[in-house]
């Protein structure tokens, strides 16, 4: 984050706001925000795609909607492809001057909409996908989904046998398919999320973007930590804010201070049952993955 | 899709393919919320610490955004003494301030001395506050106090007489404080720019000598006086008596007006405070070899911290916890030696210090050929009638500095035991206030209001905690360039100078602004519910349909502008 003067912190957001208030997240949510603020980038004509999630609850039930463009709502596993299907109508009806995104939770990403993902990708649809990660399955009652990272409480991952998988890693995936453009974004560092959501709007091919997305009652936070606990999992190196380019050029977007994954643990109740042991391991982990992208990033500069 | 509720009545109302017809802003949220947030800016620790009242935080945000002219009339709306004040005030504004975490409090003071400075060309017009009245006030005393409360009913349209016993005008400002720390043509501007409102100066006047007090009660509608302390303690040691045992504000007054002043070679400095400090400063650049003899510790120092560290630096030796016990003078009555004994410290004593204690046996000789004492000052009252009451430290007075007699009203020095520039500037204005109701015939506001430029904030002071230090990186506090020491013991010229406008631009971007509003847009920005929007005017508004009270906008406010309450 740059410095910030009194006075003189400058925002480049667009005042309008397009979705409207009302709608059905609950308090704190990170997932309203980052919605809230990729509309006032991606303007007025643009298409949403919404598989089961949260966010198909958010926007409200028939006949209102919060998000203030259209929405197509679809199943579980097809928000790619769905965007794919508009995108293709659109283009065939001449209509260029839309952004179709497909938005979707990690379980619609990460798990069961994962093929048509690859799919997609593999085809380079023009497409923008945002996955906006709040780690579990939230909208059906906080299952684990496989972007839940290891040793987080979910309610099929019990304080007594917490996840022993580590989450995975999607964008590494992505990478692997020579995306045109991945990145990762949080609502915490402003200035970086609205550069990339301006990227993902203006460029052509498959661009995603996955946004780390606290959850007070998924996570068990407090709800004015949200945007604390993003700026944590970015600072302790949990989630670090990087780019690539067609799958081969590296970008570190902020160089995390490296604070003690502690700091970020100790704000989400998911974490609670985690002994010293547990902690110093999640430590060694987190410590060995940012030694691994820290080591792509300096040979695919 | 408008904001209406939709009414679907039959399976007709239903569109062929489903859409929605209406906007989720139907849905008021209001009722989720079990807490609620507020925009309530709150004092700043800088604020709430200026004796002057003057609002700090408005004028550091003015100079960081190059409103120079701006912020200095900010600072004269309650002290009409930004340059002098910028230079000598030992700025209690700074010591809580919550810069002190991230690279050191901000130097304040710096700040208001470049803004009283680089406006020095400037003539500006004076600026009344109400019309002309045909009430008039007396003001006894043309130091700090009474000139602050002169220009404070000038500017409110009432007719001011200032009475001075001295032949100019500054009180201790003038004849106490050196020009080493306050060059005098920058007193003698902004006591200038005071008397351009319109307020008349009596010099040469002494009240109880040339004009009675009962004579300008008379004549005015109300009197104010404050006439410091200008009386100085007697050393209490044997040969104290002798020609050449010389009270300390007599020195600086006497080398402030370039009177004729003889001065020993090596001169015996007694005492703690200011004036012992400067005394001893003063002749010192005049040749003579001074050394202090204090009977507390450094600690116990009432002198400004950082004229202590000034005066060790020009190489001037303090010998602490000494006390003189007789002055030696030969035959001529010159002074030959001083004996002096050794103290150490016992129990506190009244002032909460450590009662200092002889060490029996532990006498020793100090050469000297002069001694000044400045073991403290007094206020001599002697022209007051009987009827004010006082006692011999001080006129007894109220906190809007009312003293038993309805139009007579005291303060600075003479009144209260606070002993600086600022709190004398801060008591002449607030009691002007008071004289004000009081000639209007109304109750005087709210004496804490008055005291700091509260402007519809809350008392509450930002503490540290409610600091959101993310948004705010660590920068080191600027020090001001001092004159090479062999130089600057040689002459009167000004020790340190002021700020570049580089060094002000810095330290006022270290200002957190803290408990007000600058309009970062966080609030507005991290809401996830769109519950926040900007106003037109300035400020943002909560919109209560739908704020869920999450508290986001609370904590990532970077500095306190937004409170929130449970419901
Ligand atoms: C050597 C010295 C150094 C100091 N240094 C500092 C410093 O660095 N910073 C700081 O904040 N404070 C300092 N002080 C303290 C500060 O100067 C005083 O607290 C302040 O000036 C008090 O203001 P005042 O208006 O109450 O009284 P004064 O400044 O003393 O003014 C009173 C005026 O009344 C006049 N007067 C007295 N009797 C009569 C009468 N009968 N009729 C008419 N006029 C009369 C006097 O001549 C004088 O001009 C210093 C004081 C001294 C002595
Ligand atoms: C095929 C299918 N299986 C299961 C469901 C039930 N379901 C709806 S939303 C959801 C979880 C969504 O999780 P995620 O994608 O992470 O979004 P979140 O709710 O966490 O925002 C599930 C399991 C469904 N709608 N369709
Ligand atoms: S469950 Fe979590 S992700 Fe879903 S609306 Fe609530 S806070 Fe947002
Ligand atoms: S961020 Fe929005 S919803 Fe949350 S407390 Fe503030 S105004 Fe209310
Ligand atoms: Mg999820």
């Amino acid at each position: 984050m740059s410095p910030q003067i009194p006075g003189q912190i400058t925002y480049d957001i667009p005042q309008q706001e397009i979705m409207s208030s009302g709608h059905l997240a609950c308090p704190g949510c990170g997932a309203s925000l980052c919605m809230r603020i990729a509309l006032k980038i991606f303007g007025p004509r643009t298409v949403l795609c919404v598989p089961a999630c949260c966010w198909a609850v958010i926007d409200g039930p028939f006949p209102y909607s919060a998000a203030g463009v259209p929405v197509v709502h679809c199943a579980f596993e097809t928000a790619a492809i769905t965007a794919t299907g508009v995108r293709h109508g659109l283009d065939i009806r001449g209509i260029k001057d839309c952004t179709v995104v497909a938005w979707a939770g990690d379980g619609g990403t990460f798990d069961i909409g994962f093929g048509a993902l690859s799919a997609t990708v593999e085809r380079n649809e023009n497409i923008a996908y945002v996955c906006y990660d709040n780690e579990a399955y939230m909208n059906t009652g906080i299952q684990r989904s496989s972007a839940t990272p290891i040793g987080a409480w979910t309610s099929t991952t019990p304080g007594e046998h917490p996840k022993e998988e580590p989450k995975k890693n999607l964008v590494e995936i992505m990478a692997a398919h020579r995306i045109p453009y991945v990145a990762t974004a949080t609502v915490a560092f402003m200035d970086d999320l609205t550069r990339k959501l301006k990227r993902i709007r203006d460029m052509e091919g498959t661009r995603l973007l996955h946004i780390f997305s606290p959850c007070p009652p998924g996570h068990k936070s407090l709800e004015s930590d949200s945007i604390k606990i993003s700026r944590l999992a970015v600072e302790t190196k949990v989630f670090p804010l990087y780019e690539i380019e067609n799958g081969l050029k590296y970008t570190l977007n902020h160089k995390p201070k490296g604070i003690p994954v502690q700091e970020y643990t100790r704000l989400q109740g998911r974490f609670k049952h985690l002994t010293e042991e547990d902690l110093k391991q999640m430590q060694q982990r987190v410590d060995y993955e940012w030694d691994v992208l820290d080591k792509r990033i300096s040979l695919f500069a | 899709m408008n904001d209406e509720k939709v009414n679907i009545k039959s399976y007709r109302d239903i569109p062929i393919a489903a859409a929605s017809l209406g906007k989720m802003s139907v849905n008021k949220t209001a009722s989720w919320r079990n807490a609620e947030p507020y925009y309530e800016e709150k004092s700043a620790p800088c604020n709430l610490g200026c004796p002057a009242g003057t609002d700090v935080v408005k004028y550091l945000h003015l100079a960081t955004q190059g409103k120079y002219e701006e912020g200095w009339k900010t600072i004269l709306n309650t002290n009409p003494f930004p340059a002098t004040c910028g230079r000598v005030c030992p700025h209690p504004c700074e010591v809580n301030c919550n810069r002190e975490n991230l690279g050191g409090r901000l130097n304040i003071h710096m700040i208001e001395r470049f803004l009283g400075d680089v406006n020095f060309d400037k003539k500006l017009e004076p600026e009344f506050l109400e019309d002309k009245k045909d009430k008039s006030i007396g003001v006894v005393g043309a130091g700090p106090a009474g000139l602050s409360c002169a220009y404070q009913m000038a500017r409110r349209g009432y007719g001011v007489t200032v009475y001075e016993a001295l032949s100019e005008p500054g009180g201790m400002m003038r004849v106490g404080i050196p020009d080493y720390r306050l060059p005098k043509e920058i007193l003698t501007r902004e006591i200038d720019f005071i008397l351009d409102h319109g307020v008349k100066l009596k010099l040469n006047t002494r009240i109880g000598k040339e004009i009675t007090f009962e004579d300008i009660r008379a004549e005015h509608d109300a009197v104010y006086v404050a006439t410091g302390l200008h009386l100085s303690r007697n050393l209490g040691a044997e040969g104290q008596e002798l020609e050449d045992v010389i009270p300390g504000i007599e020195v600086l007054r006497k080398i402030a007006f370039k009177d004729e002043i003889s001065l020993g070679d090596e001169i015996l400095v007694v005492g703690g405070g200011n004036t012992a400090l400067d005394a001893a400063r003063s002749v010192l650049r005049m040749g003579c070899k001074p050394r202090i003899v204090y009977r507390r510790s450094r600690e116990e120092m009432p002198a400004i911290a950082e004229e202590i560290e000034d005066l060790i630096e020009e190489g001037i030796p303090i010998d602490f916890l000494t006390l003189p016990k007789r002055v030696y003078g030969n035959d001529n009555g010159k002074i030959v030696k001083v004996e002096c004994v050794r103290m150490e410290l016992g129990e506190p004593d009244d002032s909460g210090r450590r009662r200092p204690v002889e060490i029996e046996g532990s006498n020793f000789n100090v050469e000297a050929d002069m001694v000044i004492t400045a073991i403290g000052e007094q206020p001599d009252l002697s022209y007051l009638t009987s009827d004010v009451k006082a006692e011999s430290w001080g006129v007894l007075v109220d906190g809007y500095g009312r003293t038993n007699l309805p139009d007579v009203f005291a303060g600075g020095d003479s009144a209260t035991g606070d002993g600086t520039v600022t709190h004398a500037v801060g008591h002449g204005r607030q009691t002007a206030l008071a004289i004000d109701a009081f000639l209007k015939g109304e109750d005087p506001p709210d004496c804490e209001v008055i005291e700091h430029s509260v402007e519809g904030r809350s008392m509450h002071q930002v503490e540290w905690e409610e600091i959101n230090p993310v948004y705010f990186e660590p920068a080191e506090r600027l020090k001001p360039k001092g004159l090479e020491i062999p130089h600057r013991v040689k002459n009167f010229e000004e020790v340190y100078s002021g700020f570049t406008e580089e060094e002000v631009l810095h330290e006022t971007s270290r200002c957190m602004s803290c408990g007000n509003c600058p309009e970062c847009d966080n609030c507005l920005v991290f809401c996830p519910d769109s519950a926040v929007t900007k106003n037109p005017d300035g400020g943002y508004t909560i919109n209560y349909e739908f704020c869920k009270g999450c508290g986001i906008c609370v904590a990532e406010c970077p500095r306190s502008a937004i409170s929130i309450k449970v419901l």
